[in-house]
């Protein structure tokens, strides 16, 4: 499944006005930071009428940066354009059109824009940590790894940077580090959230589940319906437990994260797999279908709606999904296999365009697109680069018919 | 999501990444924890195989890192290949290079002297095994009356027939099992598919290996990479005509499992119809059932639930074992996996339905950190409940280079069967086993001592022996039978023997091949608890094909020979 980013959502707004506030401090006369404090203080509604009357960088970025706030990383990319048509050399600007890029899985664009922040600025620790956050994204670990530790050392203490070098160290097997980077967090800051919870989930990774439970709860006592604190809680929870009781308090832990975030399909599998263990196939199979309407792509999700349907006795459907499920699941291994010889050979162009095929079919378009700008860059003449850049154009059907997913509300 | 242990460091955008360092070959050693028994301690396994006799180490390179065909290790096998009511020991070696055609044979065999204690009989025995081998199982193929010796591995498979006067003969070839080629045979068994009497033999094969591509990298640091990197080997089922003579038939009977990177091959009557099913644990693909209709085989393992982990995944599949563990009159399923995957427990539902229980059961969680090969169900304690042992080591052996918490060494692990399905972890601080930390990979049962109680026997990558002598002081009664067909093939692999006691019921097969490369004592062993009932006592066998036969009042405390009704 492609890792789309959504734990950066509240960090990049921090980091934009940390930005904002840093660029605008930093030579301006009395003046000019009592206009820029009115402009920052305007609401999107404020700025947009601005920006149609008096189209200066400083107010486009301020409604950039306004966007971005709102979530709106379309209309937030727009602006920081514009801004950069006047001041290409702004490197706070690049760097989040970079982190907009990123959090719109705009992968490829994200990595140019943050690039160019760093030529401008080399020493910019944000723009370090956010190509760190890219790298993570588009599956470079140990890259991340490398360019959030530069960014620490550029900007200690910055409580996001060693949330996310902590996650960075768990997905390259250094769950220690990770630790000590959470460690790190929450002795400058007592109540991250992020810090418990990545905590937590280190200690989950090292199959320590006293300690990974005892995180999460410290998590959400800080955030009592923090969705993520609350599914990996669950998650601990569902695999320790054993008898009836342990059960009904792994649902009650799931069922508040699924009424903390209702669209986020990791939290209604994992209370199907509960209610599936408790033996309410029924509950279970509406629960699948709903993660899976919600993300087509989860292949947890498929396998168990398989395993429901045969457990309420649909057979036939349950053999189409079975199908539906192994397919995906060899055609994972042969994406593995891909990535694994593409980072033995930098010159594999062949195997560069299979991948992105691959990527293209199981929707991790973001990945393939970044594949094939590279592909166009570096091997523009391969001959089955028009075919790929036909297939990226193609819309996506989803892998699971929808048949198999209507059903009752769980 | 846990993170796989195989990390692609990926070049999808910019930089390149660099094969270096040959790193130094760590000698390879083993570290016993002193043993003493505390109260926890259900029983007590104590190794004895120097002092037994059993001078053997396992070789597979002196190189670092090491690639995929070296790390798989090799099988430590019993039989009684003399019929002399003691069981004898196989231990398989790889070699010294396996890009070598011919090794210089390692391979020997040990005469049980009567007395529990062992001599090399290899110069005399007839084996000189050259390939670079890997797995072994023993069945009676031509119903002779002594057990032959199948042995697999890179390069090429061994058939030895074993010719009754202590020898065996390589004949390989006139039985007609001619391999694919590049076949990499790995985990094997003598089975009765059709149920003519004859032993056939099945033969899991593993992956494709690529010489041109024997390492992939994590973090810059080389290691030996995993089978998703190559393509999958169709398994071969070789039925035999008797004669001496086998014809491969495996894609025509439907058990080619073309999909699978085969290891761990278990045979086991899953749905009790008298017909033998084949479970094969694949790794990093599917997991296969081959249910047996009448000799014809389909792949269920999706749609009987073994095919897969409970999020969906394809998991690492190495060992495999097969055992009623919750006295519900069916064989539930095990299977050991990689680190950061659990050893699947499957609990038999019935109709070929299967459930996965392992974090309820209690071996889940504990396992997850252990990346885990061999894997038997024993009944350790004599109290008449399977409980597990399960062989650790990583298969990286430059694993602590990128990875700060999995090592390439590991302790095994053991389960204490506490009843109800459910199992507690043995640490081996209370003295129940050594501590030893070791690259466990083939793991059998046998009773090399005739005392009744069960003994462990454990071959590991690049390092001695072990032989763990059960000495738990069991009070219990045992019942101890060896199984002759007459009808069904001799060596009555494929029989399932039903004890009834007032204690509990229990059930067992003879099976060859089994766990990771397994291959047990092929008679059977119950274990009864102290104080049990032994006054209606009854034994219910289902010989291979199909013949039922009761014992009432069976002996107890030593073995017994049981002839199929002619």
């Amino acid at each position: 499944m492609e890792n789309r980013p959504t734990n950066l959502k509240r960090l990049v707004v921090l980091l934009v006005l940390a930005v904002v506030v840093a660029g605008s401090i930093a030579g301006k006369n009395a003046w000019q930071t009592k206009q820029e404090a009115r402009i920052r203080s305007m609401g999107i509604t404020e700025l947009e009428a601005l920006a149609k009357k008096q189209p200066a960088s400083n107010v486009l970025y301020a409604l950039g940066l306004a966007y971005a706030q709102e979530g709106k990383y379309t209309l937030a990319i727009k602006q920081f354009l514009a801004v950069l048509d006047k001041e290409p050399t702004r490197a706070d600007v690049l760097n989040d059109l970079g982190v907009s890029y990123l959090l719109e899985s705009r992968y490829y664009e994200s990595l140019v824009a943050l690039q160019g922040a760093l030529q401008i600025k080399p020493n910019f620790g944000a723009a370090y940590a956010n190509m760190g956050r890219l790298h993570i994204a588009t599956k470079m670990p140990f890259t991340a790894v490398k360019e959030l530790e530069k960014a620490d050392s550029l900007e200690p203490k910055k409580v996001t940077t060693l949330c996310d070098l902590g996650q960075a160290y768990q997905r390259t097997l250094n769950y220690k580090l990770a630790l000590t980077a959470y460690q790190r967090a929450l002795e400058i800051d007592k109540q991250s959230l992020q810090a418990y919870i990545g905590t937590g989930q280190a200690y989950y990774a090292m199959t320590q589940y006293d300690k990974a439970e005892e995180h999460l709860k410290q998590a959400l006592a800080i955030s009592p319906t923090d969705s993520n604190a609350l599914l990996a809680l669950g998650r601990v929870q569902l695999e320790r437990a054993v008898t009836p009781t342990d059960l009904a308090n792994t649902q009650a832990t799931l069922e508040k994260a699924v009424r903390a975030d209702q669209d986020e399909p990791e939290s209604w599998y994992m209370l199907g797999r509960l209610r599936s263990r408790q033996g309410r196939h029924k509950e279970a199979l509406e629960m699948q279908k709903r993660a899976l309407r919600m993300g087509a792509g989860h292949t947890g999700a498929l396998y168990q709606l398989e395993r429901c349907l045969r457990a309420v006795g649909q057979n036939t459907e349950a053999d189409r999904v079975a199908k539906i499920h192994e397919k995906r699941k060899l055609h994972d291994r042969k994406e593995l296999q891909l990535e694994e010889q593409i980072s033995h050979n930098n010159d594999d162009w062949d195997s560069r365009v299979e991948l992105a095929k691959l990527y293209i079919e199981s929707g991790k378009h973001s990945l393939a697109v970044l594949l094939c700008k590279r592909i166009q860059e570096e091997k523009p003449d391969h001959p089955q680069l028009p075919q790929l850049l036909q297939l990226l154009n193609t819309p996506a059907t989803s892998p699971v018919p929808s048949t198999l997913l209507t059903g009752n509300k769980p | 999501m846990r993170t796989s242990a195989l990390l692609g460091c990926l070049l999808l955008l910019l930089g390149t990444t660099s094969c270096n360092k040959n790193h130094a070959v760590a000698p390879p050693t083993t570290s016993t924890a002193p043993q003493t028994t505390s109260a926890d301690a259900p029983f007590k396994l104590v190794e004895v195989a120097e002092q037994k006799g059993l001078h053997f180490r396992h070789t597979a390179t002196s190189r670092s890192p090491i690639t995929i065909v070296e790390t798989m290790g090799s099988t430590a096998c019993f039989l009684d290949y003399d019929n002399d009511g003691w069981e004898d020991v196989l231990l398989v070696n790889a070699g010294q290079d396996f890009q070598n055609p011919k090794q210089t044979s390692g391979t020997k065999l040990f005469h049980n002297n009567g007395n529990g204690t062992f001599t090399d009989v290899t110069a005399e025995s007839g084996i000189v095994v050259e390939s670079f081998a890997t797995g072994a199982c023993v069945g009676d193929y031509d119903n002779d009356g002594y057990d032959d010796i199948l042995i697999t591995g890179f390069g090429r498979n061994y058939l030895y027939r074993n010719l009754g006067n202590g020898k065996f003969k390589d004949v390989t070839a006139e039985a007609g099992l001619q391999r694919r080629p590049n076949a990499w045979g790995i985990g094997c068994a003598f089975v009765d598919v059709n149920r003519d009497g004859l032993l056939d033999i099945f033969i899991g094969n593993y992956v494709v290996y690529d010489p041109h591509m024997p390492f992939c990298q994590t973090a810059n640091v080389k290691h030996g990479c995993t089978p998703n990197q190559y393509s999958t080997q169709a398994s071969e089922l070789y039925i035999n005509q008797g004669h001496g003579k086998f014809v491969e038939k495996a894609k025509e009977l439907g058990a080619e499992n073309k999909k699978g990177a085969s290891l761990g091959v278990l045979l086991c009557d899953f749905d009790n119809d008298g017909w033998v099913d084949i479970f094969i644990a694949d790794d990093g693909t599917p997991n296969t059932l081959l249910h047996n209709l009448h000799g014809k085989f389909e792949d269920i393992g999706q749609k009987s639930g073994v095919a897969y982990g409970e999020d969906g995944g394809m998991r690492a599949g190495m060992g495999t074992d097969a055992a009623d563990v919750d006295g519900d009159g069916k064989f539930d399923l095990t299977i050991t996996n990689f680190s950061n995957e659990v050893t699947t427990l499957y609990r038999n539902l019935g109709n070929m339905n299967f459930q996965e229980v392992s974090y309820p059961s209690g071996i889940g969680q504990p396992s997850l950190g252990k990346l885990k090969f061999g894997i038997v169900f024993a009944d350790l304690d004599g109290d008449g409940l399977p409980d597990i042992y399960q062989g650790n080591g990583h298969v990286h052996d430059t694993i602590e280079k990128f990875h700060d918490v999995d090592t390439f060494e590991e302790v095994d692990q053991v389960y204490h069967n506490i009843g109800n399905g459910k199992f507690k972890e043995v640490l081996p601080s209370t003295g129940a086993f050594p501590g030893t930390r070791s690259v466990t990979r083939s793991i059998s049962t046998g009773d090399f001592n005739n005392d009744g109680k069960i003994d462990i026997l454990i071959n590991s990558l690049n390092r001695p022996v072990r032989l763990l002598e059960n000495q738990t002081p069991m009070k219990g009664h045992w019942i101890g039978l060896k199984l002759i067909g007459t009808k069904s093939n001799r060596s009555a692999i494929g029989a399932r023997v039903e004890l009834k006691a007032s204690s509990g019921n229990q059930m067992k097969e003879v099976r060859s091949g089994g766990s990771y490369i397994g291959q047990n004592d092929l008679r059977v062993l119950f274990n009864l608890p102290e104080n049990a009932d032994t006054s209606h006592l009854v034994i219910n066998i289902r010989w291979p094909n199909g013949t039922q036969q009761t014992i009432s009042k069976p002996t107890l405390d030593k073995y017994s020979k049981v002839e199929e009704p002619r």
